[in-house]
């Protein structure tokens, strides 16, 4: 067996895998860090973006890029119009929040369910064959996927750095009191929030349809891996979450190498509470206790 | 000479490099009322959390009554006789002022599952009395008249002082009240100070305070420690600390030679 | 019964016989209603043990709630009191009783030493882990395979019996459903009144206060979190009696939703929270018959609409209609 092979394949993999989990859980942990609201219905919103990328690329006959962009622009309204809409009462209410964001995903849910039926769909593929980097074979398709990752996070880091939205959202992230204080409007930031943290779950689930079926129950699994990048990372920290959702990718990755995959999964589990118990404010410490 | 009630000696904490409170020594005995002053940044408020378990200490040792009280839990230093208030959030809102006070004595039911697992086992009180011990405790603070109000509704005067009355709940021997003078007006200011004098002289108890209200301090209190930048500059009376030119500097910023 | 301390909240002269007569006719209901499907055919009374079932095991998950922390995970102390009552009667040659009482007790200790660790966490952190912990439950009962009969579960359960009287009829079993969840409604009143049920609203409502005061949050959330994963688990030996088969499926994530949600339809702070939430929701599913989706859709949309204009659940109907005529 060649282990060189091996590991790179499941290194490659495991940055794969990881990418989607950081834009899953970077989302997530916006929605919490602007609005202290554990968004259970985050997996939803990834389903709903596959489901964008499969109608736009099979039904209108767009080119994927622009599935992946309308998915977004979409999520980000929709996010936009519910957090204004339904999730206002509970901005300082964390926990009546939470139980309201399942009852969002129960709607979400359930309603793509009545739209598409629970059967999967297939997404056709997004590009042919495969490039061979440093002796590893990567389908072409993951690479596009990798790449189409690359460009939205870099698009948000620039966000966040250089516009005054972007940095009104980090300021409230970072310290809600003190940036209340100096104006920064909630009506704005926290629909904006949302909006964009759900829009990226969003992309996630349109950057991952080619690579998997489409079907109303996708969300759950991703909803996990968000909690579970966020926990190790830290609730509200943009930067751990980076850290865990790659860390998680390549663990998982490596792990199924030796164990299947449900002894992954409950490795992982385990590891996840261990850590949270450990490191109460996220493997690098910036998180919240 | 008897020990004082309570001995902090030596009382440090750090936060990263910065020293929140550096070697702190004083006394409080029995029966006293002290104050614990200084500017904004003294210390006082890390003072006040390392000694009543709120915060574990860097270096140093709180002792009480003779036992070690260093870096104990909470619920420790309470049984062990040291309560302490609060400045903000002081009551359970959702509830009547006499339940909440009923609270504050679920843990001294002696006999009861709570006070059991409570681990409490000095200053107990039998549940037939507790009506009466309710009673009681009203009286001291005054609050007869809003027995039944909600917390939630009552004027902020009124729930610091139920405040001190779920404190005086757990029977202390000594409280530790954190600026109990903030927020209060004229007239609330008298009022505290009243009880305050009642709390030493009928109750016996012991009091240290925390406080920014010169006033207050001056007035009621028996002795005053002065903190500036987490170490004990001056102790003494309020008379002597007044006139102590170190503290008029510390208050006042730059010494001023020409006037006194 | 402490004189002082059982005292109600309400100033002593606002006790009116209108009052007292709207409690009789209420319970005179409840009576009526308890009793019918014992003359309504199988299928009323299949739906009747499911609600009383779940009265139990959402009493179970509101005693938690009450000393301040929210379980996600309430799925998982019910599949470990199904297992284990099932696994240990088959290794022990148990019979149905001492397997439950087995069970119990084994979900008693792992909550113990569950809650021990994860209690000490604030609340979000608390609610992730529970949901995290649950879903491992899960993955537990499905790879364990030769143990747990992995998805296809285990078939053949034998009924409960006590000395040699067998629930194996739904007109037995569901006196004995019925019995079960008065108990627990008896036992959460009984913890509620008592000073431990007292600690833990103060725990609750302002844990920094309850701590200076002597009462330890830890000690009170845990005596919460493992009477309420013990009834949970009692849920879940009973209903592997009952249906007589059991799979990890019944334990996903959708179990613990389920079980929020009736908590919160019904109404958190009271009593008869678990009772309204059981009796309005468990039948549900026979009401939009085959069409889940819009059950499902109906509970999300009815979830929100509750926490936003009545958050005390159905259960605080009355009390809201008391205070509306006392104004007028």
């Amino acid at each position: 067996m060649d282990w060189g092979f091996v590991i790179g394949q499941a290194t490659a993999n495991g940055l794969v895998i990881g990418l989607l989990y950081l834009l899953m859980a970077v989302g997530f942990t916006l929605v919490f860090g602007v609005m202290r609201m554990v968004n259970f219905a985050h997996g939803e919103f990834y389903m709903l973006g596959a489901f964008a990328a499969w109608v736009c690329t099979t039904r209108l006959q767009l080119p994927f890029l622009a599935a992946v962009v309308l998915a977004a622009a979409a999520a980000l309204v929709l996010g936009a119009l519910i957090e204004w809409l339904v999730l206002k009462p509970f901005r300082k209410d964390e926990l009546n929040g939470m139980i309201t964001t399942i009852g969002l995903a129960l709607i979400l849910q359930n309603g793509a369910l009545m739209l598409f039926g629970p059967d999967p769909h297939a997404m056709p593929g997004i590009a042919e064959g495969a490039t061979t980097l440093m002796g590893i074979a990567v389908p072409n398709a993951r690479l596009a996927v990798v790449g189409f990752a690359a460009v939205v996070l870099a698009a948000l880091y620039v966000y966040l750095r250089h516009t005054r939205g972007g940095r009104a959202l980090r300021a409230v992230v970072e310290d809600g009191e003190t940036a209340a204080l100096q104006g920064i409007r909630a009506r704005v930031v926290y629909p904006l929030g949302f909006g964009i943290g759900v829009a990226l779950a969003a992309v996630a689930g349109a950057l991952m349809a080619p690579l998997f079926s489409v079907s109303p129950f996708i969300g759950a699994a991703p909803l996990l891996k968000a909690f579970m990048v966020v926990i190790l990372g830290g609730l509200g920290s943009v930067p751990g979450a980076a850290v865990a959702a790659l860390a998680l990718g390549l663990l998982e990755s490596y792990s199924s190498i030796f164990l299947s995959t449900s002894t992954a999964d409950m490795l992982l589990f385990v590891l996840v509470i261990v850590g949270m118990l450990a490191f109460p404010r996220g493997l690098i410490g910036r998180g919240e206790a | 000479m008897t020990t004082p009630l309570l001995q902090v000696q030596g009382l440090g904490k750090r936060f990263g490099g910065l020293a929140a409170v550096k070697d702190l020594s004083f006394d409080v005995r029995a029966g006293e009322i002290v104050g614990l002053i200084g500017p904004n940044g003294a210390g006082k408020t890390t003072a006040f959390n390392l000694i009543s378990g709120a915060l574990p200490p860097s270096e140093g040792q709180v002792l009480f009554a003779g036992t070690d009280l260093t870096g104990a839990r909470p619920s420790t230093v309470v049984a062990a006789g040291l309560t302490r208030t609060f400045q903000s959030t002081t009551t359970f809102a959702a509830e009547s002022v006499q339940r909440n006070i009923e609270h504050a004595l679920l843990s001294r039911l002696a006999g009861t599952a709570t006070q059991r697992l409570m681990g409490r086992r000095e200053r107990l009180l039998a549940p037939g009395d507790a009506a009466a011990e309710v009673d009681r405790l009203l009286d001291i603070v005054e609050l007869q008249a809003w027995r039944h109000q909600s917390a939630s509704t009552l004027a902020y005067g009124l729930q610091k002082k139920l405040g001190i009355a779920i404190a005086l709940a757990t029977r202390p021997a000594m409280l530790l009240l954190d600026e109990p003078a903030a927020g209060l007006n004229h007239e609330e200011c008298h009022a505290l100070t009243r009880l305050l004098r009642r709390l030493r002289d009928e109750q016996r108890l012991t009091l240290l305070l925390v406080e920014h209200h010169m006033a207050v301090v001056m007035e009621v209190c028996d002795r005053i420690v002065v903190l500036v930048q987490g170490g004990k500059i001056a102790e003494g009376t309020p008379a002597q600390v007044r006139d102590n030119p170190d503290v008029v500097e510390a208050y006042l910023g730059a010494p001023e030679h020409a006037h006194a | 019964m402490t004189p002082g301390l059982s005292m109600p909240n309400t100033a002593p002269a606002a006790r009116q016989p209108a009052h007292a007569a709207w409690q009789a006719a209420g319970f005179a209901l409840l009576a009526a209603l308890a009793v019918l499907p014992w003359f309504s055919g199988p299928f009323a009374l299949h739906l009747a043990i499911q609600v009383c079932l779940n009265v139990l095991i959402v009493g179970g998950l509101a005693l938690i709630d009450r000393a301040g922390q929210l379980s996600f995970g309430h799925s998982a102390p019910v599949a470990v009191g199904a297992y284990a009552s099932v696994l240990l009667g088959q290794w022990l040659g148990l019979d149905s009783l001492s397997a439950l009482l087995a069970a119990l007790a084994l979900a008693a200790v792992l909550a113990l030493a569950l809650g021990w660790v994860i209690l000490r966490l604030r609340g979000v952190y608390f609610v992730l882990v529970t949901f995290a912990f649950a879903e491992l439950v899960r993955l537990l009962l499905l790879d364990f395979a030769g143990v747990t009969g992995g998805a296809s579960g285990i078939a053949g359960i034998a009924p409960m019996a006590v000395a040699g009287f067998a629930f194996d009829t739904r007109e037995r079993f569901y006196a004995l459903a019925l019995a079960v969840a008065l108990l627990s409604v008896l036992l959460l009143a009984r913890v509620y009144d008592r000073p431990l049920g007292r600690a833990m609203a103060a725990v609750a409502a302002n844990p920094a206060l309850a701590e200076s005061v002597g009462l330890s949050v830890l000690r009170v959330q845990l005596v919460a979190y493992v009477l309420g994963s013990t009834m949970a688990a009692l849920g879940g030996v009973l209903t592997v009696r009952y249906i007589g088969f059991v799979s990890p499926e019944s334990f996903a994530t959708a179990a613990s939703v389920a079980f929020i949600t009736m908590l919160v339809i019904g109404g958190r702070g009271s009593l008869f929270g678990p009772l309204a939430g059981a009796i309005v929701l468990t039948p549900l599913p026979e009401l939009f018959r085959g069409a889940v989706q819009t059950q499902h859709l109906f509970y999300g949309a009815a979830l929100i609409v509750i926490l936003r204009f009545l958050p005390g659940g159905i259960a605080s109907v009355p009390a809201r209609l008391r205070n509306l005529r006392g104004r007028a």
